[in-house]
């Protein structure tokens, strides 16, 4: 390349680190493969690098001109005395992903019934009854919820609807929906409302209420008929017929985008991801989420064979995300939840809402539950073991105790406290910390502490095995075209 | 089940980075450390082939890990004043 | 065509009464009512009786006239279309007239100064250190004269700050209040506004529709340092956005691609939409082949085609990110069609031009053609489509 003209300096002249010196920018990295590491900084950016670079850089010894050196400092994992506006920028990013957490709870859960047509076996906690009083949740307990529900000050709210099968207390949903628009003409936030339903119940009259209101419909389904079926079995052997119906008429009624449906993965469905895939294609979804067997699980398990159902669900997810990948390939877009939820982490500037992906925990901050009752808990898994026997994470009740008495409790204030991923053993200095979080019910349930060590934690051996494989798809570039449109 | 035995020297790694870099292998095995002379002895009974020089280089690992916080601590607490000092604008 | 904004070469048909230069506005009504012709230039564009009483009298035309009254003047070939509304300045000296406002164009610029604390490898209007302060006068006695219905008007320099804050604002201001329908572009390279006051002063004029450009050409400072040859640059411009955005005044970013920055582009892209995801707009443009890049040419081109791919990198990743992005200065042709919906006819069309070729081109219509300037040295790529 021929020079510039006289008049002009050269590049090297506006190099103003004395000595070739540089200073650290907070860091950590993590094992990613055979000698090669993810590098990641405070606020998420990160650079695949192998061992000798990554030694150059902690030792100072990165050469200046290289692009290596230069990609280290426009991704803010070093300054030198060139410059120094890196820090005003990773305060100002710091402070956007910080956001989250301080909108507070946003995402608030009412188990309206406990009662359920289904006898699932995995299911913990519902019940089998004509008794409507004994675990139906009543007005009087809606209506104090729903004063909790609006102290919370975050600008967006959304009213989930749980069960059991919560259009078996329709009745109080309808209620519910209607003393919460009347509040919110007062408190004008974004108001938003869920039914998580096995849809048994899904007729004229609900879909009205739903298309009225704006309502979205959350369902389960599992995969084909078979494994449907036998997953979620309910007296007419038919809950598969069912659910899909249901699915035709929310999305012919409602619109595609007001029904979405999950999966629980059990033993049976490890060895069927694609079938399951062509099920949810079939019924014309455009997500799944592949999701891990119940932790709940997991409680009585040894560590071992956590470890062990923790690889073998690897093996599906990853097949199942290859799957998903090629129907991308063939020009259909379809999503896979939880690789979206990380790829978001990875790839933009904002933090997910995902309450088990956060830091401090999820926990009461970004998620609440109103049990029928009136006890409020930490999370709905914390609901689920407190069904089994154990009521740590319970907050309080809405009958006696206040919104300061419920979110300043000595409960959830030491369980986020302690369970702070920056503050863990092993997380503190994980690469991976950032697109990462805490589960401390999930710790709690298997190791009996709430923040667990993470040697012996499947949460954290799933998470790693994600996040490694989603960064090495990353560096395919026609892989990464599909996955960077999943970013919301 | 093997035998091992690593040493480290103390003049080189502190006993926190080698206990932050056997933490993680907890699962694996259990660790028996003493302090003999200037070195750091751990010895451990493994099946698992390589498991020494996993060992070995975790410490190392955990030594650059240590290097960064230590040389960070400093930027890391300016850039959180910074960041919460109210800038009025949000990204 | 390029059209010429400027002509010495007018002659006097009669003495001239005017001491002082005359900034003025053009109409072709003979029959103006006389309280308003003295502050009128009338042109003419055929031989006709010649009415008193007009500031200034054009003729457009070469014919023999009788009786001329004063202060008329036979105008340039260059500049006789000129038309009803546009706006002149007229120099009794030397019998120059500079054209600052043209009804028809799709943008008009004018130019706060020639000055400037940057000195860009590739500049377009090179800087010269003058005292050119006349400029701000000129500019805050042409903007009542400008037609109301004008859609957009821009600022450029030089650096548009450097006239100083308070003249800043007076010309924003200004603006605002002539012209409250007009939307306001304005080229800075956003160093001055390190100083969060200015800022503050400019967002208290609450303007209507005020862009201000600003550009950035790498995503590390040595290499942006360079770019625009001074030391700190990168800092001070990366703040100036910084402060101007606390302030609320919208921001666009814009990225002339050259030589020395293509191969960063994807990595100027994900700094961008890592650190400033809030400003309003990212421009990225192709090289003018003008000023210094043409005397930096062997350094610093490079045709379009050969960094298509890092063009359409950048683009996707901003654009994904919810960005508004905008390709200017780039044949249609060559831009990957994967992102032509990005790419915007930008080029001013007193400056704009076309390659024969590009006759028998259907995507005409969308294409922003060439500089007139990068006529001699277009991408090798040109395609009609
Ligand atoms: S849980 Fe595991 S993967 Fe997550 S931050 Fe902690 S150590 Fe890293
Ligand atoms: S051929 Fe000419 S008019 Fe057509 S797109 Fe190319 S440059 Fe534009």
């Amino acid at each position: 390349m021929s020079p510039l003209g006289k008049r002009f300096k050269l590049v090297d002249d506006f190099n103003q680190a004395e000595n070739h010196d540089y200073h650290l920018l907070p860091s950590r990295f993590a094992g990613l493969d055979d000698g090669r590491y993810l590098l990641s900084n405070e606020v998420g950016e990160y650079l695949v690098v192998d061992r000798s670079q990554l030694e150059s850089y902690v030792k100072k010894a990165v050469d200046q001109d290289s692009d290596f050196y230069h990609d280290l400092k426009s991704k803010h994992f070093l300054f030198d005395d060139d410059s120094n506006v890196a820090i005003d920028l990773l305060a100002l990013k710091y402070r956007t992903k910080a956001l989250r957490t301080s909108q507070f709870t946003s995402l608030h859960l009412f188990v309206v019934t406990l009662r359920c047509d289904y006898t699932c076996q995995y299911c913990q906690v519902s019940r089998q009854t004509d008794d409507k009083h004994a675990f139906d949740m009543s007005e009087e307990t809606a209506r104090k919820a729903l004063a909790l529900v609006f102290r919370s000050p975050s600008p967006a709210i959304k009213i989930e609807f749980q069960g059991g099968e919560p259009l078996l207390n329709f009745n109080l949903i309808q209620y519910v929906v209607s003393e919460a628009k009347k509040l919110n003409e007062t408190h004008k936030r974004d108001l938003q409302f869920v039914i998580t339903s096995n849809l048994s119940f899904l007729d004229d009259t609900v879909l009205a209420f739903c298309q009225e209101h704006g309502i979205h419909l959350s369902t389960s389904l599992d995969g084909n008929e078979a494994l449907h079926n036998s997953n979620r079995p309910r007296p007419g052997k038919n809950s598969y017929e069912i659910t899909v119906k249901g699915i035709k008429n929310a999305q012919r009624f409602l619109g595609r985008d007001k029904i979405g449906a999950l999966m629980t993965t059990t033993e049976k469905s490890l060895s069927q991801v694609r079938s399951i895939i062509d099920t949810y294609l079939e019924h014309n979804l455009d997500c799944i989420f592949l999701r891990p067997l119940s932790p709940y699980g997991f409680a009585v398990k040894n560590h071992q064979t956590q470890k062990y159902d923790i690889d073998r669900w690897f093996e599906f997810y990853k097949e199942g995300l290859d799957y998903i990948l090629e129907i991308n390939r063939q020009g259909h877009h379809f999503v896979e939840v939880y690789t979206q939820i990380i790829l978001t982490k990875l790839l933009s500037p904002f933090n997910t809402g995902y309450v088990d992906l956060q830091s401090p925990s999820g926990a009461a901050i970004a998620a609440i539950v109103y049990n029928y009752d009136g006890d409020v808990y930490a999370s709905d898994e914390a609901r689920m073991l407190a069904e089994m026997g154990d009521r740590k994470f319970r907050l309080g009740s809405v009958h006696t105790d206040s919104y300061e008495d419920i979110w300043l409790s000595d409960v959830l204030l030491d369980t986020l406290e302690s369970s702070l991923s920056e503050s863990a053993p092993m997380c503190h200095d994980c690469g991976f910390l950032p697109y990462c979080g805490t589960d401390p019910v999930y710790h709690y349930a298997t190791q009996q502490d709430v923040v667990g060590h993470k040697a012996f934690s499947g949460f954290c051996a799933k998470n790693m095995k994600i996040f490694k494989h989603v960064i090495k798809l990353l560096e395919d570039p026609d892989t990464k075209k599909i996955l960077t449109n999943w970013v919301r | 089940m093997t035998k091992h035995e690593l040493s480290f020297d103390v003049r080189v790694f502190s006993l926190e980075t080698i206990k932050r870099a056997l933490y993680r292998y907890q699962d694996k095995c259990s660790f028996d450390i003493q302090l003999r002379d200037s070195d750091i002895v751990i010895a451990f009974e493994s099946s698992i082939e390589d498991m020494a020089d996993r060992i070995k280089r975790e410490v190392l690992d955990q030594d650059l890990r240590d290097t960064i916080s230590k040389q960070t601590a400093n930027v890391r607490q300016l850039i959180l004043a910074n960041a919460f000092s109210n800038t009025g604008l949000i990204g | 065509m390029m059209i010429r904004l400027s002509a010495k070469d007018n002659a006097a048909l009669s003495a001239m009464t005017h001491e002082e230069p005359l900034i003025a506005k053009i109409t072709v009504n003979p029959n103006l009512p006389n309280g308003l012709r003295s502050q009128s230039v009338l042109i003419i564009h055929e031989p006709a009786a010649i009415p008193d009483g007009f500031g200034l009298v054009l003729l457009a035309f070469d014919g023999e006239i009788a009786n001329a009254p004063v202060n008329t003047v036979r105008l340039s070939n260059d500049i006789r279309y000129l038309k009803e509304n546009d706006v002149i300045k007229f120099y009794p000296a030397g019998c120059k007239i500079n054209v600052l406002y043209r009804k028809e164009a799709n943008v008009n610029t004018f130019l706060l100064t020639e000055r400037c604390n940057s000195f860009c490898i590739m500049c377009s209007q090179p800087p010269r250190d003058i005292d050119d302060s006349y400029l701000v006068d000129d500019i805050l006695e042409a903007l009542p004269l400008i037609h109301p219905e004008t859609p957009e008007i821009g600022f450029s320099g030089g650096e548009t700050t450097l006239i100083g804050n308070d003249s800043f604002t007076r010309l924003i201001q200004a603006a605002k209040n002539h012209l409250p329908n007009t939307s306001l572009h304005i080229l800075s390279n956003g160093r001055n506004f390190n100083n969060l006051d200015l800022a503050i002063k400019v967002s208290r004029v609450q303007h209507q529709d005020l862009m201000i450009g600003i550009p950035l050409y790498a995503d590390y400072s040595q290499l942006h340092d360079f770019i625009v040859q001074a030391d700190g640059a990168f800092d001070e411009t990366i703040r100036g956005i910084l402060n101007l955005k606390r302030c609320q005044v919208p921001v666009e970013i814009r990225v002339v691609i050259h030589q020395e920055n293509y191969h960063r582009l994807p990595r100027l892209a994900e700094f961008i939409t890592r650190n400033l995801l809030f400003v309003d707009h990212v421009a990225l443009m192709g090289l003018e082949m003008i000023g210094f890049a043409k005397s930096n040419q062997q350094a610093l081109w490079i045709d379009p085609y050969d960094y298509r791919h890092e063009l359409q990198d950048a683009v996707e990743t901003m654009a994904k990110a919810g960005m508004k992005v905008s390709i200017y200065n780039t044949p249609f042709c060559v831009v990957p069609e994967a992102i032509r919906c990005h790419a915007v006819k930008s080029i001013s069309d007193w400056k704009n031009d076309y390659l024969d070729e590009c006759s028998k081109c259907s995507a005409k219509q969308q294409c922003g053609g060439f500089f007139s300037w990068n006529l001699s040295k277009p991408s090798l790529h040109i395609q009609p489509l």
